[in-house]
């Protein structure tokens, strides 16, 4: 390579100009922060975190194997349905997954019902019968029905009248699967109450900051303002350095 | 023309009362007072665009460059607020949780690289678009055809979701199909963008804007103040609704708050909506860090997002106005997650049934009971979110056209007229491809956008990457480095879009895993960095004027 061939040769590590110079420390000290502030607190995140059972799956896993057993009290059978319900009332559930657990939980609810039994169908029958003759749901009689069976419920399985896991019981009721629990449901329901109620937590979640949990907060607040930070500073840095060269 | 604001706005105050009176229907209906503010909203842009319309080619690509600061951080904000920003997220984080937070931190977090890394030095190089860069910096005709060609494709994949974000709003109001409301829609952004050119986009995305701003801000006071939650600070404010979330709301606290179906404003404990990586969502740790890295380097590479910076007098007045449109896209990036977090309590009962993740902005402003002409308002502002980019989309994409194809490559003596001539062909052209893109409904319109910034940070980031702050980059690393990227963008599409058609491709579980459509840039950069790197190693040396002006005038 000849003489010329050198001439104006640059890359961002070995600038040709201090005005170059000091921008490329900015830039390298900028990156740091910005890298470590992003990176840095999710690989913290995962490093402290504990996989984290919801009480309703503990309490599931206290009595599910007795009721795939056939041995279970009908106290079981109602803590595998109250348990089974709980997913069921979330709202991030998959299709199959939330068919999957519609049939648990009416085979638990059902013999958790005991003398129950032929009012709970009853109620079952009328709150479907309204809901298709219903035209929209602020229907006097749909409604009725809907709360009828809800209270019903609730009765059943002996759950705390404020939770409002029981406003997804009249929907999550499949009369055809009331008496059969068979072996893939049982493993496919198994492995969906782990899946959507096992969490990872840790002290950077627990913590709370202005009302957030504080991973929510410094991810969805804190960062953004960060991010508007440096390049506030990178700006005001650089209109100083371009000033001082007499540049602008 | 005053008259014309006036009628409207007394017809706006009428159907008010009537509005409010209607029974609240999700979809299906024809909503006259959203269908009215909407027509005022596309009337006043068309109004703009006329009269800032674009006179010649130096108005057309570059608005003349006479932006100011604020102005041009406000176009910035405007052209990068899309369908994605506006409905696209909260939708992510509505089905994913804290998972959708990647697309938050991710998006902003590239303008930290554009800034330090490309801003004031593409600004210097003085050139009207991101294949000029490319086919000047690398000397190369046939890279400047690439990168157009390349431009062009990006341009379409990121208006498809643009497109869908519009039909989904025109179906919305209007209460038609789908179909309808895509070609409507299509058919107006279009001759908007015909209309006006970019000069007429720079002024249009100021207002556009303050619209998009207004309308999505307005809504989460409501929200907050009517659950009481601290409602002076949405960004704040909300950070209780999150907690109660995870705790879950029981009834007995709750049987005074009411959505509009009059179910209680109550939810059951549902952590997965906050912990990290949760099974639920069935996003892992590795899928959340390749995201949000390939969403950075895709934003320091997306064509037109680097285009607004040609449009400001000075480089330093490029720098600045980073800082004020990253500010102006924060305002709308800290209150969208709002969105996700009130739906998700307010869409729990079950009988609100499943909802359009897309448009979960809107049915959150609707259950919250929040006043029919202040949902139309939002409504409208996600048009304009869509119309903003879209229309910086479809100009970037036209301008790669007839700039970079026809005129550089094809017609190097073509006139004025005949540039500006081709490049509304281009922009016809591309409007159709994408609309019949856009009714094959793909992915959610945040994931779609997503895809498009993988592409350009495995394709036109590391160009600009090398092309700027290395002059030992030469054409033949350039090229090469190019091909890895394009192959590696190809290979992950292909495997997306056979997934999508339900064909099972080898390896596929493993390539969809760690290739996913939505961050295979984590690879591809990298990789097009290093075969960029290698090969211009082994190969010629840039030439002395190129080293000579990028020493001199970029640096």
């Amino acid at each position: 390579m000849d003489r010329t061939q050198n001439d104006y040769h640059f890359n961002f590590f070995s600038p040709r100009t201090p005005l170059a110079k000091r921008n490329r420390n900015m830039i390298v000290w900028l990156v740091i922060i910005w890298a470590v502030a992003i990176f840095g607190f999710q690989i913290a995140l995962r490093v402290l975190e504990e996989p984290v059972a919801e009480q309703p799956l503990v309490e599931f896993n206290s009595v599910y194997e007795r009721v795939y057993d056939g041995v279970a009290s009908q106290e079981d059978y109602k803590l595998f349905a109250s348990s089974v319900l709980h997913t069921l009332a979330k709202t991030h559930l998959l299709d199959n997954h939330r068919e999957a657990l519609r049939g648990a939980f009416t085979y638990g609810l059902f013999r958790a019902a005991g003398e129950n039994t032929d009012a709970l169908h009853a109620a079952i029958q009328q709150f479907q019968t309204k809901r298709e003759q219903s035209l929209n749901i602020t229907d006097q009689a749909y409604l009725e029905a809907r709360v009828a069976l809800e209270q019903l419920v609730l009765s059943v399985l002996a759950i705390n009248p404020t939770d409002p896991r029981i406003l997804s019981a009249p929907f999550s009721i499949v009369l055809e699967k009331k008496d059969v629990l068979d072996l893939e449901q049982q493993a496919l329901t198994k492995e969906i109450m782990d899946r959507y109620l096992i969490h990872n937590r840790s002290v950077l979640t627990d913590t709370i900051v202005l009302g957030f949990p504080l991973h929510y907060f410094y991810t969805a607040v804190f960062l953004l303002v960060l991010f508007v930070g440096l390049c506030l500073a990178y700006c005001l840095m650089m209109d100083r350095l371009e000033k001082d060269k007499k540049l602008i | 023309m005053k008259n014309f604001f006036f009628l409207l706005g007394l017809l706006l105050i009428s159907f008010s009362t009537q509005a409010s009176a209607a029974p609240t229907e999700l979809e299906g209906t024809f909503k006259l007072g959203p269908t009215l503010i909407m027509i005022f909203v596309l009337i006043l842009f068309i109004l703009i665009g006329l009269k800032y319309r674009a006179k010649d080619t130096s108005d057309y690509y570059a608005a003349g460059r006479k932006i100011s600061r604020i102005g041009s951080g406000m176009a910035i904000a405007s052209n990068w607020m899309s369908a994605a920003s506006f409905l696209g997220m909260a939708a992510l984080m509505f089905g994913l949780g804290y998972h959708g937070l990647a697309f938050v931190a991710g998006w902003t977090g590239g303008y930290v690289l554009l800034l330090i890394l490309m801003a004031g030095q593409i600004r210097k190089y003085g050139k009207y678009t991101a294949p000029d860069f490319i086919g000047d910096r690398y000397y190369s005709t046939g890279l400047r055809l690439a990168s157009a060609i390349i431009v062009i494709f990006i341009s379409i994949a990121y208006t498809v979701p643009q497109f869908a974000g519009i039909g989904l709003m025109f179906k919305w109001i209007m209460g038609i199909d789908y179909f309808y409301a895509l070609l409507i829609g299509g058919g107006v952004v279009l001759i908007y963008t015909l209309i006006s050119g970019m000069l007429g986009v720079t002024k249009n995305m100021q207002v556009q804007y303050i619209i998009i701003a207004i309308s999505f801000l307005i809504p989460l006071f409501v929200l907050l103040y009517d659950y009481n939650y601290f409602f002076l600070l949405p960004p704040v404010g909300y950070g209780s609704v999150v907690s109660d979330i995870v705790t879950g709301i029981p009834l007995a606290e709750a049987n005074y708050l009411m959505n509009v179906h009059g179910h209680q404003f109550a939810i059951v404990a549902s952590p997965e909506y906050v912990m990290p990586w949760s099974t639920s969502t069935g996003v892992s740790f590795f899928q959340w860090m390749a995201i949000i890295f390939s969403l950075m380097i895709g934003t320091a590479g997306l064509p037109h997002v680097i285009q607004r910076f040609y449009v400001v007098p000075k480089s330093n007045d490029a720098r600045w106005s980073v800082v004020w449109g990253l500010f102006f896209i924060c305002i709308i990036y800290w209150t969208a997650p709002v969105y996700a977090a009130f739906g998700k309590i307010l869409a729990a009962h079950p009988e609100v049934g499943r909802l359009a993740p897309d448009a979960i902005v809107i049915y959150t402003a609707q259950l919250g009971n929040v006043h029919p002409l202040i949902v139309g308002f939002l409504a409208a502002g996600a048009v304009s979110a869509a119309f903003s980019t879209t229309a910086g989309l479809l100009v970037s994409g036209a301008s790669a056209f007839s700039h970079d194809i026809y005129v550089r490559v094809m017609n190097p003596n073509a006139e004025g007229k005949k540039q500006l001539l081709i490049a509304r062909v281009g922009t016809v052209l591309m409007a159709v491809i994408v609309a019949m893109l856009a009714m094959l409904e793909l992915a959610l319109i945040g994931e779609l956008v997503a895809l498009t910034f993988s592409i350009a940070g495995s394709t036109i980031f590391p160009l600009f990457l090398l092309g700027i702050w290395w002059s030992g980059s030469n054409k033949q690393g350039a090229i090469a480095g190019l091909a890895v990227g394009v192959a590696i963008s190809i290979f992950a599409i292909t495997y997306f879009v056979a997934g999508r058609l339900g064909t099972v491709l080898p390896h596929h579980e493993f390539v969809s895993y760690y290739l996913g459509a939505w961050y295979f840039g984590w690879v591809g950069a990298p990789l097009a960095i290093i075969t960029n790197i290698l090969v211009s190693r082994f190969t010629k040396p840039t030439p002395i004027e190129i080293r000579k002006f990028l020493a001199e005038q970029v640096h």
